[in-house]
């Protein structure tokens, strides 16, 4: 459909206005990661006048960060991994089935989040020790799945419940499980809410702060961000080196979300319930 | 249509297996090494090259003693909920260099007065008030320290001459009239101390003490600042003027410990109450900027002078599993020679008269007032007790709140003195007890 | 379409799937079994990762535990003392105040992100990873920034708003009275608004466009195709969205801290920047735990009210 020109000017111009609104911050990271360290400390320029690469230099082979965004990577690869399959069967469990209590769990699996980490990592961290856990990386992969799972559950549970349950039973009844019909239907179909859940399991396990900071306790076993909070050092900001360090952080993130994105399909839905 | 999907959770599941994988095989654990006794030490991190120093020796030392030793940084403002949980799970560090005041409070230290005592004989005896700190009534000991830090008067010499005077002023009053004279509206202002909710502001609470006042008795039980009514509103007069006169930079209201540096160090401060980090900064990065600082001890009031210092210590948790050891490196980490190297990256004064006979206060000239002020500082909070209550208040920043309760939000004085009394009743009243 | 209308009044209704199918009782009781099976692990991450933590929790605020002591029961010594505490009144309305505001600003521009993202424009991919990234950071990188870019003396903000003459001398945003909550709002939203857009962007991209072109064809205005196609089958994400978005928010702890420390005096001091206070700085649990406590009402009420107004939408 042709689209009025009125409409894509409108587009075009807020599109033009988040970008603006994003990008301001983000500008400012980026070039005082790229100003040496006496630079920060002089009068105000909107440029740097001698930019330098020697804070990512430095971040890299004197801070090892490289190290911890592998570790974030591995911990955020597998909560998310480990989030969707769960949850997945979860929400179709819910959604699909009948028992006692599942109406129940429904409703009130999200008032997990009503308890912040603040309350919870002493006896998170002693549940951790006691498994033999502590400075470990599955340390988090465990308890990040507390609050990534309840989460994505939910969305998944929508999505499920907007697709109606014949094209399963066609399924079956042409001798595919229950099971299988989930496999083969249902999570086709949820594609946007499985991304969806897969980016969100995956940001909240990138960021995390307050639980990898008690569970870790080496620097080979840090994760980026607590590695990134100790530059900044008693009472001085050591600027250069933590916006480079952001700005490595923020790479990986935003390679995967530019490919999950290509794996949605607008009216992929749309297409599979009229067919 | 349909297989994009399947390929992502492959692909996820892929990625996972390999990042699962990799994750196990980095941790998996070293082979056993037979009999080497393990030490976890909790390195105290504050400057880089001072942190580094520490930790350098202790691998060392590790190396040295046939020690497996698991070394972490631990930034001081992290300290607090990293020892909290490690406590209640039962996997407790051996070394530890933060609040050790707190811990011993709280019965979490192992008692060290042998090791106190053999560094007393072999290094010259304690400098200062250092016994104050470290020995408690009973005579027991369960940190020793490894220096004094406090805040200086980190002065623009330059700025101040040419303004035809001479630092560094006596008094708080002449500080006032130096950093008004010397300051260049609207690049350089003339005074940098927050009056925030962080502990830096916490300067003012001493300065208020310098004008007579005192928050409690001398049991440390009873709050009696009430009874100091008249000097605390000679205090606030000052503080009026201060404030009224645009000495401080805009902004100093939700400064946190960090604004005080940056603000010097970049040149817009004339004077700011600091520890050396400031210099140490400069000695890297802007060595002319150094060249035109001066360091002094505070300023007097009109009751006297109130100079308060801190300082670093270290200690051993009690659930350790190796005490002989770990005294042995608490020992070791004491040695001159190391401390002397240790010290001329560092912000520490000398608690130990032998290291007064360091290099570095000779090398570098602009650290000899921390011999100063470890010879003449008062432990914090002084004249008050220097107590679970009074450590309280200090981090709830209560004599700052009240400043603020005058100039953000426009109280009357008895309002927020009323306010401020309050709060410091109820906090004492708890650890009453 | 017929399809469509179906399922949305079967998943309305709450109704589960397959009514009226009659079924063997073996097979009943082997199909429960396997969705009790299914939601296994869910379960127990709930009941050893979250409720045990929980009652633990709640139990804290009834003793006197201080770190590395054992806790005495106190009964409701650490709630009295908290609620008779100077600040936290102000902490209360402060927590209020920070997240209404925020979670409502979140999610106009969470929505109209998605809205824009949603639509056919070039570089649609990029541009969808570009403006998620202020979520992509950790979080104390980011109030950093905003509190440098908001400085007096050295922030970006001031100086293009005196280089553009809209200034005549510097505001240290943070540190008004007036300003400081509005200016953490600012950077709380520009750092959070991610996690709506994508909500929604996730649900919007399940809207068949036939429907979308069946109402052009109608003669619906793209107003009205918003109101009466998107934002119906939004329903069950806003739902959770602004459920969950209420309750991080009032649990925000960062924005606040990183940026004003509760300041000035008391302008934006937030229940959690109190919890810390007490048990982390402090080093008493027990009142800490009660301090978190205390505000489970006020959470849980703005949850009530969230869900109730969803309701009201929805019949």
């Amino acid at each position: 459909m042709r689209e009025p020109l009125a409409v894509k000017g409108l587009t075009y111009v807020c599109l033009a206005l988040f970008v603006v609104m994003v990008a301001v911050p983000l500008f400012w990271m980026v070039t005082t990661a790229i100003k040496t360290n006496k630079e920060l400390y002089e009068d105000f320029s909107y440029l740097p006048r001698r930019p330098t690469l020697q804070n990512f230099v430095r971040v890299i082979e004197r801070d090892d960060l490289l190290t911890n965004i592998r570790n974030s990577l591995a911990v955020a690869l597998t909560t998310t991994a480990i989030t969707i399959v769960v949850s997945a069967l979860a929400a179709f469990s819910i959604v699909r089935y009948r028992y006692r209590g599942r109406e129940l769990i429904g409703r009130f699996i999200l008032f997990k989040y009503l308890l912040p980490t603040a309350m919870l990592f002493v006896p998170l961290y002693a549940i951790v020790t006691a498994l033999g856990l502590g400075n470990t990386l599955q340390s988090l992969m465990l308890t990040y799945l507390s609050f990534t799972v309840p989460f994505c559950t939910w969305m998944l549970m929508g999505y499920f419940r907007s697709i109606p349950p014949e094209l399963e039973e066609h399924a079956m009844v042409d001798g595919c499980t229950k099971v299988g019909a989930l496999m083969r239907i249902l999570l086709p179909l949820s594609a946007p809410g499985l991304v969806a859940s897969a980016i969100f399991s995956f940001t909240l396990a990138w960021n995390e702060f307050l639980l990898a900071l008690v569970f870790t306790v080496d620097q080979r076993t840090m994760t980026v961000p607590i590695r990134l909070s100790m530059m900044v050092v008693g009472d001085q900001y050591i600027w250069g080196q933590l916006m480079a360090g952001a700005v490595l952080d923020s790479v990986p993130v935003a390679i995967l979300y530019f490919i999950g994105q290509r794996f949605v399909v607008q009216g992929l839905a749309a297409g599979a319930v009229k067919g | 249509m349909a297989r994009p999907i399947l390929k992502t959770r492959r692909e996820f599941l892929t990625s996972a297996s390999l990042a699962a994988g990799a994750t196990a095989a980095l941790s998996f654990p070293a082979p056993a090494v037979a009999q080497r006794p393990k030490l976890i030490y909790w390195c105290y991190q504050f400057l880089k090259e001072s942190d580094d120093a520490r930790a350098n020796f202790a691998r060392e030392w590790a190396k040295k003693n046939n020690v497996d030793l698991q070394l972490s940084m631990v930034p001081q403002k992290e300290f607090l909920p990293k020892i909290t949980a490690a406590i209640e799970a039962k996997a407790t560090p051996d070394i530890i260099e933060s609040n050790a005041v707190e811990l011993r409070a709280r019965g979490q230290l192992l008692e060290v007065t042998d090791t106190y005592r053999k560094l007393e004989k072999a290094y010259g005896g304690w400098v200062g008030n250092a016994p104050k700190f470290m020995v408690e009534p009973g005579g027991q000991v369960h940190h020793i320290v490894y220096g004094f830090q406090g805040f200086m008067l980190i002065t623009r010499d330059d700025l101040v001459r040419d303004a035809g005077l001479k630092p560094p002023p006596a008094t708080w009053v002449d500080l006032l009239e130096q950093a008004k004279k010397a300051q260049k509206l609207p690049r350089v202002f003339g005074l940098g101390i927050a009056v925030s909710n962080q502990t830096d502001s916490q300067v003012w609470e001493d300065m208020m003490k310098s004008y007579g006042a005192r928050l409690a008795d001398d049991a440390g039980k009873r709050v009696i600042l009430g009874d100091h009514k008249r000097e605390v509103w000679e205090f606030l007069d000052y503080f009026t003027e201060v404030w009224k006169s645009g000495v401080l930079p805009p902004g100093v209201t939700t400064w946190d410990n960090t604004m005080n540096n940056s603000t010097y160090q970049a040149g817009k401060a004339v004077f700011v109450l600091n520890p050396i980090t400031v210099s140490l900064w400069l000695e890297v990065n802007n060595p002319e900027l150094l060249a035109k600082t001066g360091h002094y001890t505070y300023p007097r009031g009109p009751k006297g002078l109130i100079q308060p210092v801190t300082f670093g210590s270290r200690a051993i948790l009690k659930y350790t599993k190796v005490p002989e050891l770990a005294k042995q490196f608490l020992w070791d980490s004491m040695e001159p020679g190391k401390m002397d190297r240790e010290y001329s990256v560092s912000q520490w004064g000398p608690p130990l008269n032998a290291y007064r006979a360091f290099d570095v206060w000779k090398k570098k000239p602009f650290m000899k007032g921390l011999i100063d002020m470890s010879l003449r500082g008062e432990p914090q909070g002084w004249p008050d007790v220097f107590n679970d209550a009074w450590r309280e208040q200090f981090t709830n920043t209560t004599i700052s709140r009240m400043l603020q309760r005058l100039v953000v939000d426009n109280w009357s004085r008895d309002q927020a003195f009323v306010e401020t009394l309050d709060v410091l009743n109820r906090i004492y009243a708890k650890y009453a007890s | 379409m017929a399809t469509r209308e179906r399922s949305v009044a079967v998943a309305t209704a709450g109704i589960g799937p397959a009514v009226g199918r009659p079924r063997r009782l073996t097979t009943f009781h082997w199909e429960s079994l396997q969705g009790v099976g299914l939601l296994t692990p869910t379960v127990l991450i709930l009941l050893g990762l979250v409720l045990y933590p929980f009652c633990y929790a709640i139990w804290l605020g009834f003793t006197d535990k201080a770190v590395g002591s054992a806790g005495s029961f106190v009964g409701l010594a650490n709630f009295r003392y908290v609620l008779g505490w100077p600040g936290f009144s102000a902490a209360l309305v402060n927590t209020a105040v920070f997240t209404v505001s925020a979670v409502a600003i979140k999610f106009v521009l969470g929505m109209a992100v998605a809205v824009v993202l949603n639509q056919k424009i070039r570089g649609r991919n990029f541009f969808r990873a570009f403006l998620l990234l202020p979520w992509v950071m950790p979080a104390f990188v980011v109030y950093l920034v905003w509190r440098w870019l908001y400085d007096p003396l050295s922030g970006l903000i001031n100086y293009a708003l005196l280089d553009l003459g809209l200034l005549a001398s510097p505001i240290a945003f943070l540190s008004e009275r007036s300003t400081a909550m509005a200016s953490v709002i600012i950077a709380h939203v520009w750092r959070a608004f991610p996690f709506f857009a994508i909500s929604f962007l996730a649900g919007m991209q399940t809207i068949a466009q036939e429907l979308y072109d069946s109402a052009q064809v109608d003669g619906a205005s793209r107003w009205q195709q918003f109101r009466f196609i998107t934002l119906p089958s939004l329903y069950h994400i806003i739902g959770v969205v602004l459920m969950l978005s209420t309750i991080w928010t009032a649990n925000a702890f960062e924005p606040i801290y990183l940026m004003t420390g509760g300041g000035p005096s008391d302008a934006s001091v937030v229940y959690t920047l109190l919890a810390y206070q007490m048990g982390m700085v402090n080093l008493r649990l027990g009142e800490a735990a009660a301090v978190s406590t205390l505000f489970l009402p006020l959470l849980l009420g703005l949850i009530l009210v969230v869900t109730a107004l969803l309701q009201r939408k929805a019949n």
